[in-house]
Parts: structure tokens; sequence; C-alpha cells
């Protein structure tokens, strides 16, 4: 009893205290190590849970990106759609369909009188079916209200040189209408009526991309054949490959053969072979074709050259063609047309025209053209020409001379 | 006092590594290197970078329709409004806007083929370039893991 006693005395209470002191410890080292586990687990929850969010975030952002990228097409569709009927082509995987309106308006002062008209209006239809991966189709309808300006027509001799005046017609010609197979890019077969694979601007023969309001003298009258047809009915075949060094240089070639529609009897058959050097801007370009003019005995040859330079705000075309003719006198037609583009939307150009028809009929002409797009499809001239006649047998008019100021616009769509 | 002038100095030195480092990037175009063109990983297109561009080009432009193997092309073009598009026309086509309008009309009116089909989604692109064997387009550079095993980097620019 009385150990005991002295056991729980004030004096000894450290001996019963100290168990306690360092139980108490322990559990607060325990209590310590839980809770700090429990912290830093919670800490690991939560940068786990922070970096979901974010990673979700993002996902949800890029859906949300995409949702608005399809209401937008689905709202640019309805627009170009709407509640209008769509339209189907019968086969063709690809339909497309374009055109363009041109008209000029002319003014000539001769030397005995003067003449001014609205002496042309074009709207053409373009239409192109695809009908699989190698084969298409290609058609360009014309309908065409024109007054030619009478002494221009080296073939109307019935027109006044020092006194002109306007022709009228109407016309409504297929101007183009062929189907192409393309084999690969070295091989395409055109079959149809197509524009006659010669020179520069006969080829570019869309008023949407020319500077003149009126093409060089040799390739008047429109669907004339004057040195070679304009058009063709018949094949062609073409085709390039690119070479040099890094594939740069593009070599260009055409064979063809058909009818001039003036002359259903009789075949004409040419070439052309172009070539484009590299980025140089530079191409030149060599045609030879032979054929029958539609009289008797009147076979003739072909040959011309042509050069074309693109670089920069510069632009040069040039074209020379010459004929040997059976009947009647050589034919010789030429021009040289540098322009400079001051602006994207405005160019300036000069052009020296010459044209021997093989009727002692020499005509030159001096244009100064200014062209303006207000936009890329929308195309608007002016020219100033120079015309200079010289005598002539098949026109028995006196060697004169005439101004004629042209404005056109070509509206494209 | 030398504690004083060697922190205004730092800071004056590090405020003008960073004016510099900004001048420096901001004369760079922002799409340098930024986005990249890709084709369908079965295209065994080869040739070094300058015929590859050249190659897009003329694809691009529809002067050729073919990839050099002889499989047709599938070239899609991206929203003209976008930066990817303004970029792809400066630095590959090396036109400016009124070049490339004039190369459409012209091409529009010569053979009535269209310019090449814009997309506006990477996403989208990347799935049709899987899809088409003579697939190819142009993608910005954060989309190019996205791509899987049937699309491939033909170029960066």
């Amino acid at each position: 009893m009385h150990l005991n006693y002295r056991e729980k005395s004030p004096e000894n209470i450290n001996e019963y205290k100290c168990p306690s002191l360092i139980s108490v410890i322990s559990f607060i080292v325990v209590s310590f190590f839980i809770v700090s586990n429990a912290l830093a687990s919670s800490e690991m929850n939560y940068e786990k849970l922070l970096k979901d969010l974010k990673d979700n975030k993002v996902l949800i952002d890029a859906q949300n990106e995409r949702i608005e990228q399809i209401e937008e097409m689905i709202e640019e569709m309805d627009e170009q759609v709407g509640s209008r009927a769509l339209a189907h082509a019968f086969e063709a995987k690809e339909l497309t369909v374009g055109g363009f309106l041109h008209s000029t308006f002319t003014s000539i002062e001769g030397e005995d009188g003067s003449a001014s008209s609205f002496n042309r209006l074009i709207f053409e239809l373009l239409v192109r079916a695809k009908f699989n991966e190698d084969w298409s189709a290609f058609a360009a309808q014309a309908f065409i209200r024109e007054s030619d300006d009478a002494f221009g027509n080296p073939f109307n001799a019935s027109a006044s040189r020092t006194d002109p005046a306007f022709n009228q017609r109407s016309k409504a010609p297929l101007v183009i209408a062929w189907v192409n197979y393309q084999n690969s890019d070295l091989l395409n077969i055109q079959l149809g009526r197509y524009i006659t694979p010669h020179g520069i601007i006969n080829i570019e023969h869309f008023p949407a991309t020319l500077l003149d309001t009126e093409q060089p003298l040799f390739l008047r009258p429109f669907s004339g054949n004057t040195l070679f047809p304009n058009f063709m009915t018949g094949v062609n075949m073409h085709g390039r490959k690119f070479v040099g060094t890094n594939q740069e240089s593009i070599l260009s070639y055409n064979l063809f053969t058909g009818n001039f529609a003036g002359n259903p009897g009789e075949l004409v058959t040419g070439g052309r072979v172009s070539y484009e050097f590299g980025k140089s801007g530079f191409t030149v370009g060599g045609n030879a074709s032979t054929g029958d003019r539609g009289v008797a005995n009147s076979d003739y040859n072909l040959v011309g050259i042509d050069v074309l330079i693109k670089k920069g705000k510069f632009l040069w075309k040039s074209e020379v063609f010459s004929s040997s003719e059976d009947f009647g006198e050589d034919r010789l037609g030429w021009y040289v047309q540098p322009g400079w583009h001051v602006t994207p939307k405005w160019t300036i150009f000069y052009r020296y025209d010459f044209l021997d028809n093989g009727r002692n009929s020499d005509q030159t002409e001096n244009m100064l053209g200014i062209n303006h797009l207000p936009y890329p499809n929308i195309r608007l001239r002016a020219t100033l020409t120079a015309k200079d006649f010289d005598v002539s047998t098949a026109i028995p008019s006196p060697a004169t001379d005439a101004t004629v100021l042209q404005f056109s616009g070509t509206f494209s769509f | 006092m030398f504690n004083l002038f060697v922190n205004i100095s730092s800071k004056k030195v590090l405020k003008a590594v960073a004016i510099s480092c900004l001048l420096l990037f901001s004369c760079f175009p922002v799409f340098a290197g930024s986005y990249a063109v890709i084709i369908n990983a079965d295209n065994t297109f080869s040739g070094d970078k300058q015929s590859a561009i050249n190659t897009v080009k003329r694809l691009y432009l529809k002067i050729q329709s073919s990839w050099p193997s002889g499989s047709k092309v599938k070239l899609l073009a991206r929203k003209d409004s976008s930066s990817i598009q303004k970029a792809f026309i400066k630095s590959i086509l090396g036109m400016t806007d009124a070049e490339l309008a004039a190369h459409w009309i012209s091409v529009k009116q010569k053979t009535g083929e269209t310019p090449p089909r814009s997309v506006r989604s990477g996403r989208i692109v990347i799935k049709l370039v899987e899809k088409n064997s003579g697939g190819v387009s142009f993608i910005e550079s954060k989309d190019i893991p996205g791509l899987t095993n049937k699309a491939k980097v033909l170029f960066t620019f």
C-alpha cells in the first residue's frame, strides 16, 4: 500500500507522466505523417484534376471551333443555295458554267467623214463538263450583235476608206466545242471545234484576258482565215513536259488537223512547239501549218514565231507569220506589243501592227491603250489607234489614214 | 552604390535583350516555317525541296494534272481569307492576288477549269489527303501531330 502510495506521490509523478508524453508525441508524429500524406495525396489529386480539366478545356475549345466552322459552312451553303433548286448534270461528274459580256464603243475619224457606234456586244456562255478523271468537254456559245468598221475589213471591197461606216450583223456562233481525253500531261487528244493553236493572242483569244480592243490585223476578221483560221474543226493532239533544273521549264506541243468552217472540203494540218524558260518569264513558240484557202489551186504553207515575256510589271508579246501562197501574193503579218503593269489595277500598252494580206493592201496600226481592272473579273479599256492604208488593187480607194478611238469593257462571271 | 549600379545595369541589359529579341522576331514573316505541305503516304514523289515546290505550284495552278508517278492530283486549297492560304500564295506560288486572279480568269475561259476547292478545317484537309492517293494540301504546323501514317509532310514553308 505504501509503495502504491509512493508510486502515486507527487515526487514520482514523472514516472507516471513520461509514458503519456511519449504517446502524445508519437500520436502527433503519426498524425502529422498521416495528415501530411493525406495532404500530399490530395494535392496530387488536385493537380491531376487540374490537368484533366485543362485537357478537357482544350478538347472543348477544339470542338467549339469545329462547331463554329461547321455553322459557318452551313450558313455559306444556305446563302448560296437557300430554297433554290439545285442543278444536276445528266451524266457529268462536274459541271461548270461561266461566261462573259463584252461591249465596245468605236469612234472613227476618217479623211472625208466620221462615224461612231456602240458597235459590238457579245454575250458568251462557257460550259465545262467533266465526265470522269480522263474525259471532259468544253463549249463556248456566243451571241453577237456586231457592226464592223467597214474600212477595217479588207475583204469588203465596197467600203469607202475615206468615209467610214459600220456594217450590221447578228450571229450566234458556236465558238468552241471540244471533248478532251487526257492520258497524261504529255498526251491529250482534243476532238471538235477548237482554237487554232498558233501564236499567243489567238490562243488567249477571250477578251477577258486581252489588253486590246481589237485583235491584231492578221487575226481579223473574227473567225476569218487571213493568215490562218482562227478556229478549226478536227483533232488536236497536245501536251506538255516539265524539263530542266528542278523541272522549272515547260515544253509544250500541239499537232492538229481539221477544217476551216469556210472550207469544209480541204484539211488544214499543222503544229506548234513552245518552250517556257523556267522562271525567266520568257516563252518562245514556233508554228507551222499547211492548207487550202478554199478556191482552186490555193494551197498555202505558213510559218510563224512568237515571243512572250512576262517579267514583273513588264509584258511583251510579239508574233510574226508568213505564208507562201499558190493563189495570189504571199502574206505577212506581225506585231510587237510591249506593256507595263503600272499597278495591279492599271496597265498601259502600245502595239505596232502590220499586215500584208496578199492583195497589195498593206495596213499598219499604231495602238496606244490603257486597261483598268477595278475587280479581277472586270476589264475596262481605252485605245487610240492610228490606221494607215496603202493603195490596193482589191480595194480601189486611195492611200488614207484614220484615227480610231475605242472603249470596251469585259465582264466575266 | 556598386550593387545599385549592377542592379540597374542588369535590368537595362535584360530590357535591351528583350526589346532586341522582339525586334528580331518581328523582322521575320509570321508564317516562316509555320506551315506544311502534306501528301498521301502512298505518294512516291521524290526530289529536293525546290523541285517539290515547283511541282506543287504547277499542280495548284492546274498547269500539271498528275504526279510524276501518273496518279491524278486531288489538291485542296484553304479559305481565301485564311493566313495559311495567303502564305501559300506568297511563298509557294510567288504571285500577287491580282496575278493569281488573272491566271484563273484565263484558265476558266480557255478550258473551263476552276481553282482548287478550298477547305476551312485543317482536320478535314488531313482526312481528305489521307483518303486520296493523289491528295495534296497544306496545314498549319500545329496540326502536324494530327497526321496518321496515311499522310506525310512533303515540305514546310
